[in-house]
């Protein structure tokens, strides 16, 4: 038996300390953020900072807590996000498939193309025609007219990403399905979608955290709490007074807890997916 | 069994000409082999004759009618594939079943049949 060759133990100590370099750097602006979350509100301007908090205080939680519009905007920051993640994914896998699987004139050349083209403009080019766009059709300050501008956003992207998934599921597997006798839509459904379920669980995920954040078009399309996302919200607490950087600190640990929960729980989904074996 | 007629078959994949003219005559009850080279179109004229491809001309007859544009799961034709297609995300009865699900057969029938 050929003998494994051993890593030297010089080359472990580089690597771990190498990663744990790397880990710092990205953690740090995290850490950052909590950390300011819990420290007492003078503590926070402190210069030289402390890396280490002195004494926890909840304060800004506890004004988040009691803030008129901030719970309001955390759930519609959960809702539109998801909405708009499931309505790109149910435009996006259809239009994937047809793209897949269809010959259609101009398929290669001019439909792709046009529909990533969406993605080429930086969004605040499309800010005003999408506004009056917005006010024409009654969307300005809604919930429905940020699910439909995020899923817009997204929407390019899931036709690229589940065309190429859906081109890697075998035609042969849908064609001996529909000679059993089934029909295409019920071979989309009972074949295709099972087949590219960690696609849809990926494209869910990027989606969701594409848009997180997103702050140009919220700030522009919704002006009343009722509709407006904590990223819009956490603007706001830069007032006249200073910045309230123990409450928008706090802002931002609640609200990447969400997004990490969906990350970490597709995330497992997606690795299992991927190792299926299809053709034998 | 019904008898089978191409009549005519063309079929162009991609500007380039897969199936030129192809007319055949299969009997009711007859053994058929197709013999030719890799590339010869020989698993399109069957995609054809199973409803999976449409040709780009000519008719498909099927006992005198006419199915060209017939779905493949209402002409009841049954084909082997190159490699078989196992449905990796369902049970081994699932797969075995597909077929009778398909004719919407009571629930118990599936495994009475077998």
């Amino acid at each position: 038996m050929k003998k494994v060759q051993r890593e030297s133990w010089g080359y472990k100590l580089f690597r771990l300390v190498f990663l744990l370099f790397f880990i710092a750097v990205f953690l740090l602006p995290i850490w950052w953020m909590i950390k300011t979350s819990v420290i007492a509100r003078t503590d926070t301007v402190l210069y030289p900072p402390h890396y280490l908090p002195n004494g926890l205080e909840f304060d800004g939680y506890i004004r988040i807590w009691n803030d008129q519009g901030l719970p309001y905007l955390y759930f519609n920051t959960i809702r539109i996000n998801i909405m708009a993640a499931v309505l790109a994914l149910l435009l996006g896998v259809p239009a994937a498939y047809a793209a897949s699987r269809y010959e259609f004139w101009g398929k290669e050349g001019g439909f792709m193309f046009t529909i990533l083209s969406t993605r080429f403009l930086p969004p605040a080019t499309a800010l005003v025609p999408l506004f009056f766009l917005y006010k024409y059709l009654g969307l300005v300050d809604s919930i429905w007219g940020l699910v439909v501008a995020y899923a817009g956003l997204n929407l390019p992207i899931v036709v690229w990403v589940m065309r190429s998934f859906i081109d890697e599921i075998p035609m042969a597997m849908e064609e001996s399905y529909m000679l059993d006798g089934h029909s295409r839509v019920t071979a989309f459904f009972k074949i295709i979608l099972p087949l590219s379920a960690p696609g849809i669980a990926a494209m869910f995920m990027i989606c969701n955290f594409l848009t997180w954040g997103e702050f140009l078009l919220a700030a522009v399309l919704t002006t009343t709490i009722p509709n407006q996302t904590l990223p819009i919200g956490a603007a706001q607490l830069e007032g006249d007074i200073g910045i309230l950087w123990q409450q928008i600190t706090a802002i931002g640990v609640l609200g990447a807890i969400p997004i990490t929960l969906i990350i970490i729980f597709f995330q497992r989904y997606l690795v299992r997916g991927f190792s299926f074996g299809i053709l034998k | 069994m019904p008898e089978v007629i191409l009549d005519r078959i063309s079929k162009t994949i991609h500007k380039k000409k897969v199936l030129d003219d192809i007319s055949l005559r299969v009997e009711e009850g007859s053994f058929v082999c197709l013999l030719g080279p890799a590339g010869g179109g020989k698993t399109t004229l069957l995609k054809i004759i199973a409803g999976l491809e449409m040709p780009s001309a000519g008719a498909v007859y099927f006992d005198q009618e006419n199915v060209t544009t017939r779905e493949p799961y209402k002409r009841d034709v049954s084909m082997v594939f190159q490699d078989f297609a196992l449905y990796p995300h369902m049970s081994v009865f699932k797969n075995i079943a597909s077929p009778l699900r398909a004719k919407k057969l009571p629930k118990n029938q599936p495994a009475q049949r077998w």
